[in-house]
């Protein structure tokens, strides 16, 4: 096989820009992102106490906004899995990876805070109840997921695929669980409802955490575009006979 | 004939009070009904109160799940827990981005060792 000069050649990192550096996007993203983390229990500590709960309530601020960033992971897994498994795209298949580890993150976030904040506000530190449940379930399936990417050898990225269409269907039962069900867990319109002194902490850390969200996953693909670079690079290696099988 | 006359009417006046006694305790039951019924009937229409299930032993069982009432009288300190929820959060979100780092370092000294070793073969 011909090699081509290295600078004209499509897989490797962009002339104009030394690999160190990390995409603009992140540039912006990380500095925001670490300043919101910094601002929000601040805000958070302002807000009036909650009657029934009390100071222990205030774990909802974050609690919510890291439920929303893992179910959020889970659609974007689950929409990228789907085309990855139709379209057989290798985009989607890096996306997908990425979301799936991002949701894996968020909801070990998840079902850390519940806990501590249910320990105080219902007195046990869980309760099997359909919302703890299925977010659990659903943490697990993302789990597997990165296990059966990890493990599952050649076939592990299209079984993987489908774990995470299993997975984004727990989504909307997730959501709908505590409407439809008998359960201890707040119902969704507390957001909806919340009083005036609440509102604006609960959306600032919502929007911090969806900038965390966008921090990590631009970090996060781009360690998969070099992945994919470097498979391909070790391929035309192999074929050069430079590198052992 | 005057006699007859006064005997007549003292007769006609104790009727007309016996009457008058008759009516006014005719009354005053009625009344009495009314006051029981009013409360009677509301209490009726009341639902019974729930009466909590007695088992054998005569132990008052909680509807709540068991471990849900097993650390109710627990007094926890708040400020811990959410301190120690936010950290975590913080934590995660650190170790995250380390593991990405140093994979990121990784991959690019191996993509640069590879590189390397192909633009030699394309120089030979």
């Amino acid at each position: 096989m011909a090699m081509t000069p290295m600078s004209k050649t499509p897989l490797m990192s962009g002339p104009g820009r030394p690999s160190w550096l990390p995409p603009l996007v992140l540039l912006l993203l990380l500095p925001l992102s670490a300043i919101g983390l910094f601002q929000a229990p601040r805000m958070i500590l302002a807000a009036p106490a909650e009657a029934t709960m009390g100071f222990v309530q205030r774990i909802f601020y974050f609690h919510v906004p890291c439920a929303w960033m893992s179910l959020l992971g889970a659609l974007i897994c689950g929409v990228a899995s789907a085309i990855y498994l139709f379209k057989d795209s290798e985009t989607a298949d890096q996306v997908a990876i990425t979301a799936a580890e991002l949701t894996v993150l968020f909801g070990l976030c998840v079902i850390v805070t519940g806990p501590l904040w249910a320990r105080k506000a219902w007195g046990v530190w869980w309760q099997w109840d359909v919302r703890l449940t299925s977010t659990l379930l659903m943490w697990i399936i993302f789990v597997s997921y990165l296990f059966a990417r990890s493990y599952g050898g050649p076939g592990g990225r299209r079984l993987a695929a489908g774990l995470a269409l299993f997975g984004v269907a727990d989504v909307p039962l997730i959501y709908i669980s505590v409407s439809l069900w008998k359960t201890i867990h707040p119902k969704t319109t507390v957001v909806s409802t919340l009083a005036e002194g609440m509102r604006v902490p609960f959306f600032f850390s919502g929007l911090v955490m969806l900038l965390v969200f966008l921090a990590l996953f631009a970090m996060r693909l781009s360690l998969e575009r070099a992945r994919a670079r470097y498979t391909t690079l070790h391929l035309l290696a192999q074929d050069e006979g430079l590198v052992d099988e | 004939m005057s006699k007859m006359n006064t005997k007549n009417l003292t007769s006609e006046a104790s009727k007309a009070m016996a009457r008058r006694v008759k009516r006014s305790l005719y009354r005053r039951f009625c009344l009495l009904l009314l006051f029981l019924c009013v409360p009677l009937s509301a209490f009726a229409q009341a639902p019974a109160p729930a009466q909590p299930k007695v088992d054998s032993d005569g132990f008052v069982a909680d509807p709540r799940p068991a471990n849900m009432t097993a650390m109710k009288d627990e007094s926890i300190a708040a400020a811990p827990l959410v301190a120690a929820a936010y950290g975590f959060i913080w934590l995660a979100v650190l170790v995250f981005v380390g593991s990405v780092a140093a994979r990121t370092t990784k991959l690019e000294s191996e993509i640069g060792f590879l590189q390397e070793k192909l633009e030699k073969g394309a120089s030979r």
